[in-house]
C-alpha cells in the first residue's frame, strides 16, 4: 500500500491540490469583481485573486508536467505577476481617485482625500498646484504637443 | 513560401509534444497514479466551468459597471482569466504548444492596464 505512492504519484496529489486552490481564487475573483458595491472593493478582488490563482494553477502545471521549459517559463510568469499586477491596480486606483471616483457609502475612512485637504500634507493639491482651474500646473500635466498648446 | 512553413510549425509541434511526458497521458499500472491521473482530469474540467463562469460575471460587470474604473478593472480580470485557461488546457492536453501564450497574455493585461489608468488620468475624470 504505502509503496504505491511513488514520486508520480505524489507530484500528482499536490498538483491537485494547487490546481483546486488556483481555480478557487479565480472563480472568487471573478465573482468579486460582479458582486463588490464600489470599485476599490472590485479592484481588491481582482488584484488579490488573480494573483494567487495565477501562482497556484502554475505552480500545478510546475508539478504536473515536470519540464525545464514548464517550470522556467512558470518562474519568469509567476515574478512578472507578482511585480505588475499590484502597480496596474494602484495605477487604476490612483487615476481614479484623482478623476474623483466616488467611494462607497459605507466606507469608513479615506485617508487620501483627507490628506489633499490639508494643505500641510504633500498630497495637498495647494502644494502640488494640481488644481483643476490652475493654467499653470504645466508639471501634473502630461507633456504631450496638445497640452502644450492647451497652456500657451 | 507558405506551403514550406506550414510542415516544419506542424513537426516544430509533434517534437514539442514528444519531448515531455505529462501525467495525463501516462500508463501505468499503479493504482494511485491512475486514481490521481483521472482526478486531475476531473478538476480541469470541472476548473474550466469555474473559469468560464467567471469570464461571464466580469463580462456582466463589464456592461452594467457604472464607471470606465469598473470596465477597465473588468478588463484585466478577463485577461488574467484567459491565461488561466491557457494554463488549463496545458494540464489538460500535455502539450507546451499553448504554453508561451502565457507569458503574452499577461504581458499584455499589464500593458491594456497601464494604457487605461493613463487615459483615465489624463481624462481627468473617472466616469
Amino acid at each position: 500500500m504505502i509503496q504505491d505512492f511513488t514520486w508520480i504519484a505524489i507530484r500528482d496529489i499536490i498538483a491537485a491540490v494547487f490546481l483546486a486552490s488556483g481555480l478557487f481564487f479565480m472563480f472568487v475573483g471573478g465573482f468579486g469583481v460582479f458582486r463588490m458595491p464600489d470599485a476599490y472593493h472590485r479592484l481588491h478582488a481582482a488584484s488579490k485573486c488573480t494573483t494567487l490563482g495565477i501562482t497556484g494553477m502554475l505552480l500545478a502545471a510546475c508539478f504536473h508536467i515536470a519540464d525545464p521549459i514548464v517550470i522556467s517559463k512558470a518562474i519568469i510568469t509567476v515574478v512578472f505577476t507578482f511585480v505588475a499586477n499590484p502597480i496596474g491596480s494602484h495605477l487604476i486606483a490612483k487615476a481614479g481617485h484623482h478623476g474623483g471616483l466616488k467611494v462607497w457609502n459605507e466606507t469608513l475612512k479615506d485617508e487620501l482625500s483627507l490628506d489633499k485637504k490639508d494643505p500641510t500634507m504633500s498630497a495637498s493639491d495647494d502644494i502640488t498646484g494640481c488644481l483643476d482651474d490652475n493654467p499653470d500646473a504645466t508639471h501634473c500635466r502630461l507633456t504631450y504637443p496638445e497640452d502644450a498648446r492647451e497652456v500657451a | 513560401m507558405t506551403q514550406s512553413i506550414v510542415p516544419m510549425l506542424i513537426a516544430a509541434g509533434d517534437q514539442a509534444v514528444h519531448k515531455v511526458s505529462p501525467g495525463s497521458i501516462r500508463d501505468s499500472a499503479n493504482p494511485v497514479e491512475s486514481f490521481m491521473r483521472d482526478g486531475i482530469v476531473v478538476i480541469v474540467d470541472i476548473g474550466v466551468i469555474a473559469v468560464a463562469l467567471a469570464i461571464v460575471f466580469c463580462l456582466l460587470r463589464m456592461l452594467k459597471g457604472p464607471t470606465l474604473v469598473d470596465r477597465s478593472i473588468a478588463a484585466d480580470t478577463i485577461a488574467m482569466q484567459v491565461v488561466a485557461l491557457v494554463i488549463l488546457l496545458t494540464v489538460r492536453l500535455g502539450t507546451l504548444q499553448f504554453f508561451d501564450a502565457v507569458l503574452i497574455v499577461s504581458f499584455l493585461g499589464f500593458i491594456s492596464t497601464l494604457a487605461f489608468a493613463q487615459f483615465i488620468g489624463r481624462r481627468r475624470s473617472a466616469l
